[in-house]
């Protein structure tokens, strides 16, 4: 079950209930960033346990948006608390690794789609 | 904690080289550090004689291989130390041979490369390395023995370290490199005049790469590079962008402009993602991305260079499928 919580043409953030979480679509860049910070720090605070983030149908996110992502996770830490990523593109993944990202700690990553 | 130590070493012989190789890894060795030596195949020949059983200790890279763009050979080195901090034992200080290839290079490369070393002050500053570069004086080009100065506070002869009187501030040193007219854009160019909208610049980015036979993935990298730029730029007083594209012989290039843009950081592209800067860890991904990235003041904000393989580069259109094999295992 969702609800959007941010549309317009480029990007949308739907807020996920079961699992407690966001599914982000479209495309984040620097014009989206202040968006995207703001409903991570609401999901944050939303409560629950771990946070998860379907981002399957995310088709391209930036450095700066990827790190966003990167930082929340350090703040659930502090709360035993993790960032699972779902179903990330390969575009996505490969900003993840060309930063070393990937293996961060707190974060789980869930299969990726297998897209290009 | 210690601190970034870089000298260089000007040599003229095997022996003059061993002099302050082999005290250099042995003295690290004793100490129980890491010790990389990355240099070239004859010298990583002489070290392996010399060293005898205690050989097998040291980390070697063949130099060509280590890195093979200026961004690469950043990040390689910071892999390095990254990987030796990660050991259970973790050392106090590590310690980098690092001979770059200069033999052979364009002026431009030349330039780029001396530039790095310049940057290496800068953006290791904070690390516990201690790197020594040897310039070969039988091989390495008059301009890049005397950059060595230029680039290093001191330079060691056998365990000798000789404070150099011409070391130049690396920030300065990279200003006074970028202030070089690039190459003359052709007559025909695509252009984009893309405002603040970057997904424009993306999509323009893509399909000319595509276009010009880049592959999907590799296509998909281009415009990820240059809106990681443009983004950059934006976000330092950048008002409105536009980017135009090219291609030549050697490959394709795009130059990402943007008004009121002001840079102070002339190293923001060396800065590895491990360094915690969030605000340049995106020109860091675009430099990996391309073969060059070359900053320029324009006007009244700046542009940015990037250059990629083309098509007809068939190192990037027919990949080494066992080495891939091998990596992947």
């Amino acid at each position: 079950m969702s609800d959007a919580a941010y549309v317009d043409r480029n990007f949308q953030v739907h807020v996920l209930t079961e699992p407690c979480g966001l599914r982000l679509v479209g495309q984040v860049d620097l014009s989206h960033r202040a968006v995207l910070e703001r409903e991570l720090n609401r999901a944050v605070n939303g409560g629950g346990a771990d946070l998860y983030l379907d981002i399957s149908s995310l088709d391209f996110i930036d450095v700066g948006g990827m790190r966003l992502i990167l930082d929340t996770a350090g703040v659930l830490a502090l709360d035993s608390r993790k960032l699972v990523l779902g179903h990330p593109q390969h575009g996505v993944l490969r900003v993840l690794r060309i930063c070393n990202w990937e293996s961060a700690q707190n974060i789980e990553i869930l299969d990726g789609r297998g897209t290009d | 904690m210690a601190r970034f130590v870089h000298y260089s070493s000007i040599y003229d012989s095997d022996a003059a080289f061993l002099d302050m190789a082999l005290p250099f890894v042995t003295e690290g060795l004793e100490r129980r550090e890491p010790v990389l030596v990355s240099t070239t195949p004859a010298n990583l020949a002489l070290i392996d004689e010399v060293l005898g059983d205690r050989a097998g200790e040291v980390d070697y890279a063949e130099t060509a291989y280590f890195g093979r763009r200026t961004a690469q050979r950043v990040a390689a080195f910071d892999r390095y130390w990254r990987d030796a901090r990660s050991r259970g034992d973790a050392p106090t200080e590590v310690r980098i041979l690092a001979e770059p290839i200069w033999a052979g290079r364009s002026a431009a490369d030349r330039t780029a490369w001396k530039r790095m070393e310049a940057g290496l002050n800068v953006v290791f500053v904070d690390l516990p390395i201690r790197m020594v570069c040897p310039y070969d004086a039988r091989d390495v080009p008059p301009d890049v023995l005397a950059s060595a100065r230029h680039t290093h506070p001191a330079d060691v002869v056998g365990r000798d370290v000789h404070v150099s009187s011409g070391f130049q501030d690396p920030v300065e040193y990279a200003w006074a490199s970028d202030a070089a007219p690039l190459p003359a854009a052709p007559g025909a160019v695509a252009t984009v005049d893309y405002g603040s909208e970057l997904h424009r610049l993306r999509d323009f980015v893509l399909a000319f790469a595509t276009q010009h036979g880049i592959s999907p993935s590799r296509a998909d990298f281009a415009a990820l590079a240059a809106g990681e730029v443009a983004s950059y730029l934006a976000g330092r007083g950048g008002r409105s962008g536009n980017a135009r594209a090219w291609a030549n012989g050697s490959g394709i290039v795009f130059e990402v402009v943007v008004a009121g843009a002001g840079l102070d950081d002339p190293y923001a592209a060396f800065w590895p993602p491990s360094a915690r800067r969030a605000e340049t860890a995106g020109m860091w991904v675009a430099n990996q991305i391309c073969s060059q990235l070359d900053t320029r003041q324009t006007g009244d904000g700046w542009s940015v260079r990037l250059r990629l393989p083309g098509v007809n580069s068939v190192e990037h259109r027919l990949p080494d499928a066992i080495a891939a094999a091998i990596e992947s295992l």
